[in-house]
C-alpha cells in the first residue's frame, strides 16, 4: 500500500530501475556500435554502461534499500541526475570520436560540466538543512 | 485538482528541458566534428603555381609525348609502373614511381582549400589537380592537431598531444624522414627544407628496418584493414602502396604486415597514411583498388591526396 511516508523510497526504486534500463541500453548500444567499428575500440564506449550503473543505479539502490539514510533534496537530485546524464552522453561522444580517430573540445567541456553538476549534487546533499 | 496535476508534472519539466538541451548539444558536437566545414584557408593558385615555379627551376626535361598503358606511364620526367600482388589473402596495389625532380611528388587538397571537414573523393581531387597517379593522404581535416604542410606551405603547426605520433617529412631534394611530432617544431622543419609534412603514422620502416611490431601496434592497427602507405627506396624513387580489406576477396593487412611489404619491396623509409575507407589508388582517370568502408564499395571523401603530376 502506497503512503506518503514511503514515497521517497518508491522514487529511489523507480530511479534505480530507470538507471538500470539506461545501463542496458548503453551496453546494447556498445555491442551494436562494436559491430561497425572495424575492430577499433575505445574504453569510453566499452564501459559506457558503467556511468549509469555505478553513478546512477547503485547510489539509488542504496537509498532505496536503506530507508534510514537521509533523503536528498530536489536540488541535489536534479544536479546529480543532470551530471550523470552529461557524463554518460559525453562518454558516448568520446567513444565515437576515439573510434573514428578524432576529438572534440565540445565533448571535453560536456565532460567537465557533467563532473561539476555531479559534484554540485553531492555537495547539495551534504549541505541540505 | 489542477494544482495537484501541475505539481505532479513539475518533476519531469526539468528532465525534459535538460534532456532536449543535452540532445541538442550532442547533435551539435557530432555535426561540428564530422560535418560542418570550418577553419578554411584558401590559397588561390598557391599549390599549382608553387609547383610550376618549382618545375620551372628544376632540371626537368622538355616534354615528349608520354607512353601510357593501363599499368604504366613513361615520360621524360616520370616513370610509373603499377603491379598487383596477393599477400596474406590481401590484394595489394603497388605503384613504383621514379621521378626526375622532387617537385613532381605533390599534395592536393579537397576543394583546393585547407580546413576541417572539407572533403572530396580522391578521384575528384586527382582530376582537379591534373594528377597522373594519386593516393589518399593523411586526412588531416578530421583532426584539429598535427602538423600540416603541403607543397611548401605550413597550414598547421600544432603538434598532436602525447608521444609516439610520427610525422612523415618530405624534403625539397625528395628525401623522406620520419620525426616524432612531440619532439619537433613544424617551422624548424620548414626552415630545414621540408615541403610536405603528413601527420598520421606510424612510421613503418626507417633506415630499411621495420619500426612497428605486433606488440606495440596501436589498437586501431590490430585488425586487418585497407591500408595506404608511401615509401622511399631512394630520393626520387618511391613506392605508393594501397591494400584492399574488409571484403571476402581481400582480408586486409595489419600495420606489421604492411611494414613487411614495404621492407620487402626495398623501402628505406615507409610511412602509414590514412587507411580504412579512405584507402584509394587512382591512376590515369581510374580508381585502381576497391575502396570500401566495409558496408559498400565506394570512395570516401578525404581532405587531401598525394599525387604525381607533370
Amino acid at each position: 500500500m502506497s503512503t506518503s511516508a514511503n514515497k521517497p523510497t518508491q522514487t529511489m526504486a523507480k530511479s534505480t530501475l530507470v538507471y538500470s534500463c539506461v545501463a542496458v541500453f548503453c551496453l546494447v548500444f556498445f555491442l551494436i556500435y562494436d559491430q561497425f567499428s572495424h575492430g577499433v575500440h575505445s574504453p569510453y564506449m566499452t564501459w559506457l554502461f558503467g556511468w549509469p550503473l555505478l553513478l546512477g543505479a547503485l547510489p539509488c539502490a542504496v537509498f532505496w534499500r536503506i530507508p534510514r539514510l537521509r533523503r536528498p533534496g530536489w536540488l541535489s537530485v536534479r544536479l546529480y541526475h543532470s551530471g550523470v546524464a552529461a557524463l554518460t552522453v559525453s562518454s558516448m561522444l568520446r567513444g565515437i570520436f576515439e573510434i573514428a580517430g578524432t576529438a572534440s573540445d565540445y565533448q571535453q567541456w560536456l565532460m567537465i560540466a557533467g563532473g561539476l553538476l555531479l559534484l554540485g549534487g553531492v555537495v547539495a546533499y551534504f549541505f541540505k538543512k | 485538482m489542477k494544482q495537484n496535476l501541475e505539481k505532479k508534472r513539475r518533476p519531469y519539466r526539468w528532465g525534459i528541458i535538460y534532456g532536449l538541451l543535452l540532445t541538442a548539444y550532442a547533435v551539435f558536437t557530432l555535426l561540428d566534428a564530422f560535418v560542418i566545414p570550418r577553419d578554411i584557408v584558401y590559397l588561390d593558385g598557391l599549390s599549382s603555381s608553387s609547383s610550376e615555379d618549382a618545375s620551372a627551376s628544376s632540371g626537368k626535361s622538355t616534354q615528349n609525348e608520354p607512353a601510357v598503358t593501363g599499368t604504366s606511364y613513361q615520360s621524360d620526367n616520370i616513370s610509373i609502373t603499377l603491379t598487383t600482388q596477393r599477400i596474406q589473402d590481401t590484394q595489394v596495389y603497388i605503384a613504383d614511381v621514379q621521378l626526375k625532380d622532387a617537385s613532381l611528388l605533390r599534395a592536393g587538397l579537397a576543394d583546393g582549400a585547407f580546413g576541417r571537414n572539407v572533403g572530396e573523393a580522391t578521384s575528384v581531387i586527382a582530376e582537379e589537380v591534373g594528377a597522373i597517379l594519386a593516393i589518399n593522404g593523411d586526412y588531416y581535416g578530421f583532426r584539429d592537431e598535427g602538423f600540416v604542410m603541403r607543397n611548401g606551405y605550413l597550414y598547421r603547426d600544432t603538434a598532436r598531444s602525447g608521444y609516439g605520433n610520427d610525422d612523415l617529412v618530405i624534403y625539397e631534394d625528395g628525401s623522406f624522414a620520419i620525426v616524432e611530432e612531440a619532439n619537433s617544431d613544424a617551422q624548424t622543419l620548414a626552415d630545414e627544407g621540408a615541403v610536405q609534412i603528413f601527420s598520421f603514422g606510424p612510421g613503418l620502416v626507417e633506415d630499411g628496418e621495420i619500426t612497428v611490431n605486433e606488440a606495440t601496434e596501436v589498437d586501431q592497427a590490430m585488425r586487418s584493414n585497407p591500408r595506404t602507405a608511401i615509401g622511399m627506396i631512394e630520393p626520387l624513387h618511391y613506392l605508393l602502396v594501397v591494400s584492399d580489406g574488409r571484403t571476402d576477396e581481400s582480408e586486409g593487412l595489419t600495420l606489421m604486415e604492411l611494414a613487411q611489404v614495404m621492407q620487402d619491396l626495398g623501402c628505406q623509409t615507409a610511412y602509414n597514411l590514412d587507411g580504412g575507407g579512405s584507402s584509394t589508388m587512382w591512376f590515369m582517370g581510374e580508381v585502381v583498388n576497391v575502396p570500401t568502408d566495409g558496408r559498400s564499395i565506394r570512395e570516401r571523401s578525404v581532405s587531401d591526396i598525394v599525387y604525381i603530376g607533370e
